[in-house]
């Protein structure tokens, strides 16, 4: 399928929808062109040939660590909340996810 | 007190061993200089100098008190650095330089800026970059460009635009960077200082704001080889807060730095030196590649064959991360809202959704990976011939600023000769090699397999003691 018919406008929005971004309506002819483009670059993987065995990224065998509270990652309440731009009893107010019936 | 000039880490001891000056003075010095020119660079996003002025009293009385021995125990004692502003600092906003977190002040410090207070650096405050580190040339930077000490009309190049302008600027001695794609050789390049990428986990990662998690390297831009020598010994090494950071030892780069390579063998990337590489830039690594010749290495031709794959597959594996990564801000528990993001980080997010959405993900982030692989064969071939590749870090001398900002396609390009690194995971040390005829810098690249890093400061080392590119300063 070519980028230009899978980037619609519709596209675009649903892409926004799904990373949560709020566009302006400007905004989305704008996106359109520039990722058709940049798209249309990065498409050239597929005509990549031959092959390679993945290379271990870490020498971490054993990456969990106990489950056990440890005071060198561990943030306090007070330290925890105090960027927040709304909090109440040392509880972060989200916006509301249900709606009323 | 003595002219403060052309600074290093031994030199700055060797003064308060010897009482030339005090670290107060050193410190006041530096302030001064930002005060006064750092109005045209913008390479500061935050100032810290009232703690660094009690900072350097307080090595003043150590110093006073214990002797001067206490710099062998203190390796940075008195030594003047900032953090490019994607470090977190506890009790310092740290902003990656982004309107999202323009107020946001970390409950912790990042290993790396942990490790370096302990060394008892003197941090001057927190340097501006691309905002979330996304850019190649520091205009993305909510708080304003940065510009370019050599040239204040065009680009430092990014993402550690502050982190190189500042050092170039001599506003400190060293500083904190990050290269997810380039973001360290490139301004070291554009602004005519050394840089240090280190292998992929050879530095942790905690506490460092995430661009994209399996590319980010955290490395440091200073003036000189050995500079980043003695400081990369301090911030490597295995940190049980990053699970992806090694447990391999970390060598005393900076004692080990003056033996000779033996036998070097370097190859020169045919994929490296092709259509598209600048005349200038080209003659200016030839000259280079001379010198290392007549040191006695052996020079060949290697080939990295998937070299033309490197940014779109890099690309879409940094999108996707940088999407994922970013999922996080949704200004409730700390910064501000999702509208506040920057036309180049929606850019990345919206083309990382993409890659990762369903019906598009086999072809697109699926297959950047395999391309990833071969990719990193490529290297692993390489290495098998010889020790080290030497190469360009851009195609093209600086360029000016608002020239590539309309088209971010052409200013992505600009990664073209750095990206591949960071999908091999090795690292790659940036040295300036030359300059235009009209005074814009140069770098090279010498690239090596993973954990070379003390062989990669050995060659950069011998270059730097035959030539005095490094130690040119621009004009402010």
């Amino acid at each position: 399928m070519a980028v230009k018919d899978t980037l619609s406008e519709q596209s675009i929005a649903h892409v926004a929808r799904l990373a949560n971004l709020p566009l302006t309506i400007p905004e989305v002819p704008k996106y359109q062109e520039q990722l058709s483009g940049i798209i249309n670059l990065v498409k050239k993987v597929d005509e990549a040939s031959g092959s390679a065995t993945e290379e271990k990224g870490t020498n971490a065998d054993e990456v969990l660590r106990k489950d056990e509270p440890n005071s060198g990652t561990i943030l306090s309440v007070d330290e925890a909340v105090k960027n927040g731009k709304r909090v109440e009893n040392d509880l972060f107010v989200v916006p509301a996810v249900l709606e009323e019936v | 007190m003595t002219v403060l000039q052309n600074l290093s880490i031994a030199k700055l001891q060797e003064g308060y061993k010897n009482k030339d000056f005090s670290v107060r003075e050193v410190v006041d010095f530096f302030i001064e200089r930002i005060e006064k020119h750092d109005n045209k660079i913008n390479s500061f996003t935050t100032t810290t100098f009232d703690q660094a002025r009690k900072l350097a009293n307080m090595a003043d009385e150590k110093i006073a008190k214990d002797g001067p021995d206490i710099i062998a125990g203190n390796p940075l004692l008195g030594i003047p650095l900032a953090y490019k502003d994607i470090y977190s600092t506890k009790g310092v906003k740290t902003t990656a330089s982004a309107r999202v977190l323009e107020n946001y002040v970390p409950s912790f410090s990042s290993t790396v800026v942990s490790r370096l207070e302990d060394a008892e650096a003197i941090s001057l405050g927190k340097l501006n970059c691309d905002a979330w580190a996304h850019g190649s040339s520091g205009e993305n930077s909510d708080f304003g460009p940065t510009k370019n000490p050599w040239n204040l009309e065009y680009v430092p190049g990014g993402s550690s635009s502050g982190s190189a302008a500042a050092v170039a600027s001599e506003f400190i001695i060293a500083a904190t960077a990050s290269d997810t794609g380039g973001s360290i050789r490139l301004p070291s390049s554009f602004c005519g200082v050394s840089g240090i990428k280190p292998t992929y986990g050879r530095v942790s990662r905690y506490g460092v704001v995430a661009m994209a998690s399996s590319l980010d390297s955290m490395g440091l831009i200073a003036s000189s080889v050995e500079d980043l020598a003695r400081i990369l010994e301090i911030t490597a090494g295995k940190d049980f807060k990053d699970a992806t950071s090694w447990d391999i030892e970390v060598a005393s780069y900076s004692k080990e730095l003056n033996e000779q390579v033996k036998e070097l063998r370097i190859g020169i990337p045919a994929e490296y030196f092709g259509k598209g590489l600048s005349g200038v830039v080209k003659e200016k690594v030839d000259d280079a590649i001379k010198k290392f010749e007549e040191q006695g290495a052996q020079i060949q031709e290697v080939s990295l064959p998937h070299s033309e794959y490197a940014i779109p597959a890099y690309y879409i594996i940094m999108a996707s991360e940088v999407s994922s990564n970013l999922a996080r801000y949704d200004g409730i528990r700390f910064g501000n809202g999702r509208d506040a993001f920057g036309e180049e980080t929606k850019r990345r997010i919206m083309l990382g959704t993409f890659s990762l959405s369903s019906g598009y993900k086999d072809e697109y982030y699926n297959k950047a990976q395999e391309v990833r692989r071969l990719i990193t064969k490529d290297f692993t071939d390489a290495f098998e011939k010889v020790d080290m590749l030497i190469a360009p870090v851009s195609p093209t001398p600086p360029f000016k600023l608002r020239e590539k900002t309309e088209d971010p396609l052409q200013m992505y390009l600009s990664d073209i000769l750095t990206v591949s690194v960071n999908l091999a995971g090795v690292p790659a040390l940036s040295l300036p090699c030359g300059f235009t005829q009209d005074e814009l810098p140069i770098g090279l690249q010498l690239i090596g397999p993973k954990f070379s890093e003390l062989k990669l400061f050995r060659a950069g080392y011998e270059y730097q003691q035959l030539t005095d590119w490094h130690k040119r300063k621009p004009q402010l």
